[in-house]
């Protein structure tokens, strides 16, 4: 489902036009990102938390060149499922 | 930084940014997460503008080895959710690291150098990014105050920066060093012992060359003669830092250890030019402090001297020639009670090559007494109980010694396990094996009486702390069902080895 798909089924299901629906959808992104921003953890309930990890800088050798290169550190959004959403995406 | 939200309190960010209620706001944001999940589940993958995209990934089923039994298992296929965030989020979230770029490291570092590099990546990748990009970190640590890590580690590349040097100029052919080199430590009493691993390095290479024909008696006066030796073999002043105090007269010894802890502190953060200088002014001052004790501290030394001196000279021989034979017989003692009266005659064949080693090894040790072949456990002791009024002093005589002691038992110790692994293997072959084990049965470690309330999986968690080792047991003991066992059942406990020890190890 892409964005365009999402934001018209999202926006029939809180009763609002889609204009509107963007705008909030796009609000909720930014809140999200600022919060993530600002090194906090996203919990969700039965969703999953966002949060944010650091990645260590480390080493890469190319194999066919042998040539090494540093990759810096980065900070990365994790994204961890929950319990009842792995349950659900694996059904028994 | 660990603050927590939860929906609701991104519900209220959001009605607070929108002007809407927030029972409005909630049911959107609640609406929002729904429909990711349903429509995950639907199409298998959700693509928010300005988030990140949500897939359902396939995990085919696939084989891994449970690492204590060695026994395989399925890890059954299964669905993963990943999560990859919008370019935008992403260069958002990576903001404070976004100035870092990748750096294509030099060629004529070796093979060996990357693999050093690559054990102490922490320190010296950090390193390598401040030679390259100093001011680039600082800079970092200015604009992110959100990341604690970068500045925690931002001392120690200092550190880092000053002690790597040193450490390759010392010892320009031996990488190890570089690898033994621990993460740099800013507490002063951990960089005195950083020094160990070093100064070991450093006096097997001075024993190798220059103790090959000595004496006992020669060698266990080499403290002066080591100072000279050090002198002159090694124009680089820093190396000397460390093992200097050690190896001066014995007068300064008495003051160098007082001042020891108070020195190599400065050693470290100063220039190497400088530590020479230093290194005398303190002992100076530290010693016409304590010239009251002085006469007391220096008779103390030359009893200490003679006292190592008589135990050089009469204990060495007699040692060399009870304490080998004690190691080994002590191993193949224990083999022969593991084997108990079933493999009394295997542990006979075996005992043959055992005595062989032994021979061998009191001859080599014989032939090169390059200084104490001693064990610590008699030094120790010895030393211990004498020097009660100078604590450092023990540590220090036992660290000049083992290095000698490392280099010279290596030998015998490769050929000793070289003996055992072969008997190993030989024992192995007549019991029966669990196939893709990580462990190999080679004999009756002990009986035990099955105690009331107590299984297989029980009485493996008591006798190797885990109760899949249940497997060896039940294979050991023929045992064809688990479950039908009885309180009081003798139950033979196999001796394991790790098969990776059986291996021949290439040298």
């Amino acid at each position: 489902m892409n964005n365009k798909e999402f934001i018209a089924a999202l926006s029939n299901r809180s009763e609002t036009t889609q204009k509107e629906t963007k705008q909030l959808v796009e609000s909720l992104v930014n809140v999200i990102a600022d919060a993530l921003d600002e090194g906090a953890t996203i919990s969700i309930q039965n969703f999953g938390t966002f949060e944010v990890k650091k990645k260590n800088e480390r080493i890469i050798v190319n194999p066919t060149t042998r040539q090494r290169q540093l990759i810096p550190p980065k900070l990365a959004v994790a994204f961890k499922p929950s319990n009842a959403l792995k349950e659900k995406v694996n059904p028994k | 930084m660990d603050k927590k939200l939860l929906l609701q309190d991104i519900a209220n960010l959001l009605a607070e940014q929108e002007g809407i209620s927030k029972r409005k706001a909630e049911s959107f944001v609640r609406a929002f997460f729904d429909l990711t999940e349903e429509a995950l589940l639907q199409d298998n993958y959700v693509k928010v503008s300005g988030f990140g995209t949500t897939k359902l990934v396939e995990v085919s089923e696939r084989e891994s080895v449970n690492i204590n039994t060695g026994e395989r298992f399925q890890i059954s296929g299964h669905t993963k959710i990943s999560f990859t965030p919008d370019n935008t989020l992403r260069d958002l979230v990576n903001r404070p690291f976004a100035h870092f770029t990748t750096i294509t490291l030099n060629d004529n570092t070796t093979e060996e150098e990357l693999e050093a590099v690559e054990d102490s990546t922490p320190s010296a990748a950090y390193e390598n990014l401040t030679l390259s990009n100093d001011t680039a970190i600082e800079a970092a640590e200015h604009t992110s105050p959100t990341d604690t890590s970068n500045a925690s580690t931002q001392p120690s590349t200092h550190i880092s920066e000053e002690t790597q040097p040193i450490l390759p100029v010392s010892h320009s052919s031996e990488t190890e060093t570089v690898e033994t080199s621990p993460a740099p430590q800013s507490n002063s009493q951990e960089l005195y012992s950083e020094y160990a691993p070093k100064e070991n390095f450093f006096f097997k290479d001075q024993v190798a060359s220059e103790t090959k024909e000595r004496t006992l008696r020669s060698d266990s006066d080499t403290g002066s003669d080591f100072l000279s030796g050090t002198q002159t073999t090694t124009p680089e002043q820093e190396t000397l830092s460390s093992p200097l105090p050690y190896f001066l007269s014995s007068e300064e010894i008495t003051s160098a250890p007082t001042s020891l802890s108070t020195e190599l502190p400065p050693q470290e953060t100063d220039n190497q030019e400088n530590n020479q200088d230093i290194i005398t002014v303190n002992t100076n001052s530290s010693a016409s402090k304590k010239t009251n004790g002085w006469k007391v501290a220096f008779i103390f030394m030359i009893v200490l001297h003679l006292l190592v001196l008589s135990y050089f000279a009469g204990y060495h021989r007699w040692f060399n020639n009870l304490h080998n034979p004690q190691t080994t017989v002590t191993k193949s003692h224990q083999m022969t009670k593991t084997n108990l009266s079933a493999q009394n005659k295997s542990s006979q064949k075996s005992t043959p090559s055992y005595s062989d080693t032994t021979a061998t090894v009191s001859k080599k040790e014989e032939t090169t007494p390059a200084s104490g072949s001693t064990s610590e456990s008699l030094s120790t002791p010895r030393t211990g109980s004498k020097t009660t009024q100078t604590t450092t002093e023990p540590t220090t005589s036992e660290r000049s010694q083992s290095p000698t002691k490392t280099a010279n038992k290596s030998k015998a110790s490769t050929r000793n396990s070289y003996d055992l692994r072969t008997h190993y293997r030989r024992e192995a072959q007549k019991y029966q094996q669990i196939p893709n084990a990580s462990m190999v049965i080679v004999g009756t470690q002990s009986i035990q009486p099955l105690r009331s309330g107590e299984n297989l999986y029980k009485l493996a968690k008591r006798i190797y702390g885990d109760r899949d080792f249940a497997r060896y047991i039940i294979i050991f003991n023929h045992i064809e069902n688990p479950d039908l066992i009885s309180v009081g059942e003798k139950i033979k406990i196999p001796k394991l080895v790790k098969k990776t020890e059986l291996r021949d190890k290439i040298d």
